[in-house]
Order: structure tokens, then sequence, then C-alpha cells
């Protein structure tokens, strides 16, 4: 087995592999590869999306780190990170665990619970300007509440309803990943005399580890790249208050046409993407080793 | 598996690289419209969607297409938060449409970089461009000029007005047949309209165009400007600007929401008093049917300073034509025919959009009083600011109203800061 393995591959083989591999290579050089370096370039430029680029070098990311407004959009993007993500995944957790037994009902609601994750943003939306409009629904509920018009409240508005929309979806990876641990370990804690809750905490959070880790590397990357909500129900307001930064970077390249910034942005994005990713990672070998 | 035979594969590479320049091949060769040819040929126009507008042009096309039948309009309506970033990438790939209807704010930018072609008078039948103009209104060519270069036809030509409700007004006491006529006015009567959640001028938040000429009456009633366009200089951190900033802050309530902002706080009747277009006269009782034009609400010239010349804020829509256009003589010929005396009237009535030709005013659909203060204000309305970073630089302005506004700043503090950004902008 071992001799098959090693032995170097013939010719056909190779090219066989490489025309295998072909298509994936195309698209990854250019739907990537290529933007991904096309974006680099441009960040060191100044671009209106006419002409030619003019070459700035570091001036984008002088500018950058000398303006107010980007730093505004970083902490609000890592509040929105944070209150987006931990509350998602601690209720789509406790909501999948009774979810996750089978039956007809618990099949229905698990429907149910999913049902915000398919609507349509922009009607989702639409609903929560409704609610949240004064004498709306979220007055009447919690009292009068200036909650889209007030720094204090729109980035918290904002948040129950991104929540609202995508718990769903974490509901069903979670009741996808208890339905996969094996029922041996249950009915072992149980023989043990261990109660429900300290099953939970000790044998069903442990067990999950993947899904958790999973759900976390997509949540995460999901809301710090997050732009649709805000840019829907607040359009970032008011006085910036929730103006994400992918939403600061929509703003710089298509509203102001500075597309050298702008790139500048997405670059600084993308580089605090991939070192939460590759930490991320790096955290699930170690554990795994 | 069976092996593909070299020759096979290369034969396909071929084909398949034969494919795209024989595919783009088959776009071409359309007939287009010239002096001596006449309208022909297809023209694509893009503009943003509104139910009323789309309804009104596909007609208009079909009755153009009927006269001119070798003429093939291809509309596209866009959703209006898109048309500009949509436009943007279609001048980028070189492949714009040949007439875009688009806001006359975002003029100076497409001129500045070479994207629009300028008004030719020629292909409207005129000697001069001073001939063309007089076919139209006073005013009417202002938002579409840039750099003394006039670039498009004005459709949905707006100044700003006042409009209260007159049921507020008798609640109140007020005598609804005198709205206030100054900035004065409007405060004090704002403050005896100010009971509970109710409020008495609210103005629209969160929104550029809306900051702008709900602020620009202010200010330049004043004597001073938002913007310097030939220093490049904010105007904001000036005794004139910093005194229209405290007044704007302390008129209407900020923490007031709707989903369609100030215009569906007045049409509630949240709000008494508001300051906005023409189109209001349609859109309030749209969101409310109980409010009836004339008894619930009307509408006013818009105030100015006690003592001071009047100044009223205005924006225009226009008719552009793109320079790289594949067909720019039809284009202009069908601007041309919409902007008869017939059209213009039949717009106005099914649309609400004014096109300001000489003598509108007159049209049967132009009786209404908001568009006969509209003509009175025209003589002193101003457009705004003129910059190719037009979004940018009111976007600042948005920041420093709602940080006002929102008392998170004070004026002064507001006024600094817009100018350090207009500066920066503008560097």
């Amino acid at each position: 087995m071992t001799r098959v393995m090693t032995r170097s591959m013939t010719g056909s083989e190779a090219r066989a592999g490489a025309g295998l591999a072909a298509p994936a290579i195309v698209y990854f050089v250019l739907f990537w590869a290529l933007p991904a370096l096309a974006a680099l370039y441009l960040s060191f430029t100044s671009y209106d999306l006419s002409g030619t680029p003019e070459w700035v070098g570091l001036e984008n990311y002088r500018q950058m780190w000398a303006n107010d407004e980007f730093w505004a959009s970083v902490r609000v993007t890592l509040l929105y990170t944070v209150f987006a993500v931990g509350p998602t995944i601690v209720i789509a957790l406790v909501v999948a665990v009774p979810l996750a037994k089978p039956g007809r009902l618990r099949a229905w609601l698990r429907g149910l619970v999913f049902i915000p994750a398919v609507m349509p943003l922009v009607g989702a939306t639409v609903l929560w300007q409704v609610i949240y409009s004064t004498g709306g629904l979220a007055d009447t509920l919690a009292g009068a509440h200036p909650w889209l018009t007030d720094s204090g409240y729109a980035i918290w508005a904002l948040l129950v309803m991104v929540i609202w929309k995508y718990v769903g979806l974490y509901v069903i990876i979670f009741v996808a990943g208890l339905q996969a641990l094996s029922a041996n370990v249950f009915e072992a804690a149980a023989i043990d005399g261990a109660r429900a809750l300290r099953t939970f905490f000790l044998v069903t959070v442990p067990l999950l580890r993947r899904t958790f880790t999973f759900v976390i590397v997509v949540a995460v990357t999901g809301a710090m790249q997050s732009f649709v909500p805000a840019y829907l129900l607040t359009k970032g307001g008011p006085v910036n208050a929730t103006q994400v930064l992918p939403l600061y970077l929509y703003n710089n390249a298509f509203s102001y046409s500075r597309f050298g910034y702008a790139s500048a942005i997405a670059i600084v994005l993308l580089v605090a993407l991939l070192v939460f990713a590759f930490t991320q990672f790096k955290l699930i070998r170690s554990d795994e080793e | 598996m069976t092996a593909i035979p070299r020759r096979d594969l290369l034969r396909g590479a071929a084909l398949l690289g034969l494919a795209s320049p024989l595919a783009a091949c088959g776009s071409g060769g359309e007939p287009v419209g010239s002096k001596e040819a006449g309208p022909q040929g297809p023209v694509i126009a893009w503009m943003h969607h509104e139910e009323a507008n789309d309804k009104y042009f596909n007609a208009k096309i079909a009755e153009y297409q009927r006269q001119f039948p070798k003429v093939t309009i291809k509309p596209l309506y866009v959703p209006i938060a898109n048309l500009d970033t949509k436009l943007s990438t279609a001048f980028t790939t070189g492949s714009p449409p040949d007439l875009i209807k688009v806001g006359a704010w975002t003029l100076a930018e497409r001129a500045s970089k070479g994207q629009v072609a300028p008004l030719p008078p020629a292909e409207f039948g005129a000697g001069s461009l001073d001939e063309l103009k007089s076919r139209f209104d006073t005013n009417a060519f202002a938002a579409l000029t840039y750099k003394d270069q006039v670039y498009g036809v004005p459709i949905d030509f707006n100044s700003v007005h006042l409009w209260y409700r007159r049921d507020r007004f008798e609640q109140a006491g007020l005598d609804p047949d005198k709205p206030p006529a100054t900035w004065e006015e409007v405060e004090e009567l704002g403050r005896k309209l100010t009971t509970g959640s109710q409020v008495g001028l609210q103005w629209q938040l969160a929104d550029n165009i809306w900051a702008m000429l709900n602020f620009l009456p202010l200010i330049n009633g004043l004597g001073g400007r938002i913007v310097d366009e030939t220093s490049g200089r904010g105007g904001l951190n000036t005794p004139e600007g910093i005194q229209a900033l405290e007044y704007y802050g302390r008129q209407g309530n900020p923490r007031l929401s709707d989903p369609v902002g100030a215009f569906g706080l007045f049409a509630k009747g949240t709000s008494a008093m508001l300051v906005s277009g023409r189109f209001t006269s349609s859109l309030i009782p749209a969101l409310n049917p109980k409010a009836k034009l004339g008894e619930t609400f009307d509408s006013a010239v818009v105030p100015s300073w006690a003592g001071k010349e009047k100044v009223a804020s205005g924006y225009s829509w226009g008719w552009l034509v793109a320079k790289k256009a594949k067909n720019p003589y039809t284009a202009w010929h069908f601007v041309n025919w919409l902007s008869s005396s017939a059209n213009v009237d039949q717009q106005l009535s099914a649309t609400g959009l004014v096109t300001p030709t000489a003598g509108w005013q007159k049209l049967p659909s132009a009786r209404d009083k908001a568009s006969q203060q509209l003509e009175e204000q025209l003589p002193y309305t101003d457009f705004g600011p003129v910059l190719p970073q037009w979004t940018e630089t009111i976007k600042a302005l948005l920041d420093a109203l709602e940080s006002v506004i929102h008392k998170q700043r004070p004026a002064k503090d507001a006024a600094a800061a817009f100018d350090a950004a207009v500066a920066r902008i503008l560097k």
C-alpha cells in the first residue's frame, strides 16, 4: 500500500489530475485571487472609476488611520459582531436542545423557527421598521422609545432584528449536530445519575465542539461582513451609530467613488477576518491533537 | 474512460474562442438616428422605478414608437437606491445606456468624469443654447449646468414649499389660512403646535438630499453658504452657519420615527409642518387616504427670515445622454418630443412631475396652488452646491445636522467638524 502511495505519478496521471483540478483553479484565480490582488493594488491608488488609478502609496492607509469615522465604524462593527454572534448562538442552542428530539410537533416547530431565516431581508426590514416606528409594536410592548432615531437605541434595535433573522439558521445547524450525537453517551450519563443541566454542560456542549466551531466561524465572519441589515434598517444612522465597516466601505466606494480608499478598508477587513479564521482553526487543531 | 483525442480538444477550444467575438458581432450593426436619416434604431433608457412614472413613460414610449416606427425605446426602471451604483458600473465598463434620467445633484460627478454629453441645441432644432433655454422657464437649467456647460433637459423640477396641516392649526386655535411666512413664525407656531408626541415642524432626517433641501433656505437666507465652491471651503463655521444650525436643532423631535420618515409623520398629523416638494400633494393622500389637500393639509411658499431676502431650495432631475451613447441623436429626439407642451401637461397630470417649459404654469394641469407657488419661487430658488464630491459633502452636512438635532454636539463644534470635513473632501 505504502509503495503504491509513494510511487511517482505517470505523465498521463499528472495531466488528468491537472485537467480535473483546472476548473477549480480557474474559478479560484478568476473570482478570488485576481479580484483580491486588484483590490490590493487599488488600495495603493486614488481611483474614482474614471481614467487610470493613480499610485498614492500608503496614503489611503494613512487617511484611514487618521479618520475618526473609520475608527467609529470599527467600534460599531466589533460591538455588532460580539452582540450579534453571542446571543444568537446561546439562543439557538437553548432552542435547539428540546427541538432536536424526535416528534412531529418538534419537526413542525423546527420549521417555524426557520421562517425568519428564509424571509427576504428587504421584507423583514420593512416589517421591523413598522415595529420600531413611533406608536408601533415595540412601543406597545416595551414602552415608547426612539428605537431607530437615537444613537443609544439604534444599534440594539438593529441587533434584535439581526438575531431574530438568523437565530433559526443556527438552530437548524445545532439540531443537526445534536441529532448526530450518539444516544449511548446520554444513556450512560443518565445511568451515572447526571441531571439534565449537568448532562448539558458536561456532555452535550463538549460533544458539540465541532458544531460550535463551525457556527462561530460562520457567524463571526458573517457578522463582520454584514452590510444589508444596517443599510436597509438605519442607513448607518443616526449620526453613524450603526455604520458598520462594510457599510462605511460601501459608502466610500459607491456613494463617494473613492475606490482606492474603499479597497484599503476591504484589505484591512480581509486581514482581520483571515487572522480570526487562522486563530480559530489553529485552536481547533491544537485541541484535536 | 474514453480518451479525448488532442485534435478534438483543440477544435473545441478554437470554437469556444470564436464564440465570444461572434456573439459580440451579433449585437452590432443596428441603425442609428441622424439629422439626415431621422430618428431610428434602439435607444436604451434607464430611470428610477416609480409606479406612476413607469406607467406614464411606457404609454409615452408606445405613442412615440407609433409616430416613429423605426425607433425602439428600451426602458429599464431601476430601484432608486440602486440607480447611481448601476450607472457607475455601466459607465466604468464602457457600456452605458443611451439615455438616463438622474438627479441633477449627481451631474457634476458624471460631467467631471466625462461620462455625459453636453446638450446639443441643434438636435432640438435651436440655433443656439440661449434659444433652447428660452423655450424653458427661468432657472430651468441651473441645476443641470456644470462649469458653464449645460448637460441635460430638466424633468421633475421642484422648489420646496412649506406644507402644513390645516386640521392641526385649527386644533391649536391658529388660522389655517395664515401659514407662517417667516422662520421666526415657524418656530413660534411650532411651540403652540407641540403637545405630547405632536410637534410643529419636522425635518426630513437621515437623507442627504433632504438634509440639503431643508437646511439651504436657512443658511442662504441669512446670507451664508453651505460650501463656497470657488474656494472649496465649508461655510458652516460662520455666524450665519451656526445660527442656521442652532435653529435647525431647535425644531421638531428627531426621536419620532416612521417607515417613510417625516412624510409619514406629516401624513398622520404627528407633525404639523413639513418642508417638501410639489409631489407632497399626491404623496400625503397616498400615505393617509383621510388627508385631503386643501382641507386637511395645504401648502405655502417656503418661509424666509424676517427682513431678509427670500431663498428657496430646489432640486431637479434631468434627461442626460451618455457621451458613449450609441444612438445620441434619437435619444435627444425622444427627450425633445417628451418636452412638447401636450406631453408636459399629460406628464404633470399623470405623475406630478414638472418639465419647466416656458408657460408650463398656464397648462390645464398646473392650476393647483403648489404649481403656482413653485412658479413664484423659481426666481429665488437655489439648487445647492454643484460639486463632483456632492454626495460626500452633503453626507458631512447630514452628520453635522444630525449631531446638532440629536444634541450630541453644540452647533459651533458641528460647524467646525463640517468645515474640516469639507476641507478634506475638496482637497
